[in-house]
């Protein structure tokens, strides 16, 4: 009597676990995601399934459940351009471990790592074709910084006698950032000067610096 | 004879293995990899080895090797001027295979960075120094020169530029003395003038 009824408990309860394992497994569609600090990014499972996800999110998980053996093919969403992605505003993500069948791993969990977008920085400098004759010791005409931490760049004089020449920073701007170009060393016998030097750097790259060197 | 023969190899290859390894006299490069330094002055220390580290360094090497499986202690035995260095993973074993780089990661002293602005009647005046900004509202008094910081401090020796981002409404300000490079202590020399 006492074996045959803790038979009938064990049965149950083997009973009640397969039950609860509902036959077919079934898995979130989650992800982890970091640096996220801007509204706007939109993620997408095998096209559809659209979430948006806010600034400050550092995980996610779609709706609707995958089973055991469906592909899953985690993206950020193409716009109505069928061009554009659906980034966080003013940022750029990379995502990995996105595409897969659910079974495969333990859980499914995409990365996403998300990060400012910046820009190139950068313009023309004219009337250099004087500046003083280049040596090893001061190869360059004139240098430009764009604050403290925007970087620094020497403009050489143009080895072809031109009285111009381009230059782009080589530290990018962040999309939003403010930036503001001036003139850190002067070439000895001439004075440059700087317009549209400031500004905001938005979604494109600015290109606009206007430095003017003349004879002092 | 078999058994015989796997053992005189075995002995062979350990012989020869401790003698790569340089046993105590020591054949490992102690090197350690260093992130911002922008001074002179810095010495690392492992024991009695000293090493005098100029700036703008990015990997140190010790003079003296150590052998396989001696610990290390990297220490600072002196700042560099006007900076700050700390250091990660710097007491270890050293072993070939699982090495962990000691790091020293340093930061130079930075300085308040402002000037007075005169003048300044209107509103909306923002003032920059690369992706710095500082935005100045009138003060009760404009006749009167009034003092002003950026709220980024800039470090010593970095190159500074201040223009104006916006100009108040109704005034075009000027800024004087805006360009040049951080002392080894705070700048308040920016002169800022709205007409």
């Amino acid at each position: 009597m006492k074996f045959t009824c803790v038979r009938a408990l064990a049965a149950l309860a083997l009973g009640l676990a397969l039950s609860a394992c509902g036959g077919k497994a079934s898995y979130d569609v989650s992800g982890t995601i970091s640096g996220l600090t801007n509204d706007g990014m939109i993620l997408t499972n095998n096209g559809g399934d659209d979430i948006k996800i806010p600034a400050g999110a550092t995980s996610f998980t779609f709706p609707h459940r995958a089973s055991y053996g469906d592909n899953y093919d985690i993206e950020f969403k193409v716009l109505a351009d069928g061009v554009t992605k659906a980034y966080p505003d003013h940022m750029t993500c990379v995502i990995g471990y996105n595409t897969g069948s659910a079974g495969h791993t333990v859980s499914i969990n995409a990365q996403i790592t998300c990060s400012q977008a910046t820009h190139n920085l950068g313009g023309t400098v004219t009337g250099v074709a004087n500046c003083p004759a280049t040596t090893d010791a001061a190869p360059y005409c004139l240098t430009l910084v764009n604050g403290s931490t925007g970087g620094q760049i020497s403009i050489a004089k143009p080895t072809d006698g031109s009285d111009s020449t381009s230059f782009t920073f080589a530290s990018q701007v962040k999309d939003g950032d403010s930036y503001g170009v001036t003139v850190l060393t002067q070439p000895s016998n001439m004075t440059c000067t700087v317009t549209n030097g400031s500004g905001v750097m938005h979604t494109s790259d600015v290109g606009n610096v206007v430095v003017n060197c003349v004879p002092n | 004879m078999k058994s015989l023969t796997l053992r005189a190899g075995l002995a062979l290859l350990c012989a020869s293995t401790l003698a790569a390894c340089g046993g105590g006299s020591g054949s490992l490069v102690l090197q350690a990899n260093i992130s911002g330094l922008t001074k002179d002055g810095l010495i690392l220390t492992n024991g009695p080895d000293a090493v005098t580290v100029a700036a703008n360094t990015t990997v140190v090497q010790f003079p003296t090797l150590i052998g396989a499986d001696a610990t290390y202690d990297i220490e600072i035995k002196q700042q560099p001027t006007h900076a700050t260095c700390t250091l990660a993973n710097n007491k270890q074993k050293a072993n070939a295979y699982t090495v962990v780089q000691p790091q020293v990661s340093c930061k130079t002293d930075s300085y308040a960075f402002g000037g007075t602005i005169t003048g300044l009647t209107g509103n909306g005046l923002v003032l920059a120094n690369g992706a710095d900004q500082v935005s100045l509202t009138p003060p009760a008094n404009p006749s009167v020169p009034t003092s002003f910081l950026f709220p980024t401090q800039v470090a010593d020796g970095a190159p500074y530029g201040v223009t104006v981002l916006a100009q108040p409404q109704g005034q075009t300000c000027t800024v004087a003395n805006n360009v040049g490079t951080m002392p080894s202590g705070a700048y308040n020399n920016l002169v800022v003038t709205c007409k």
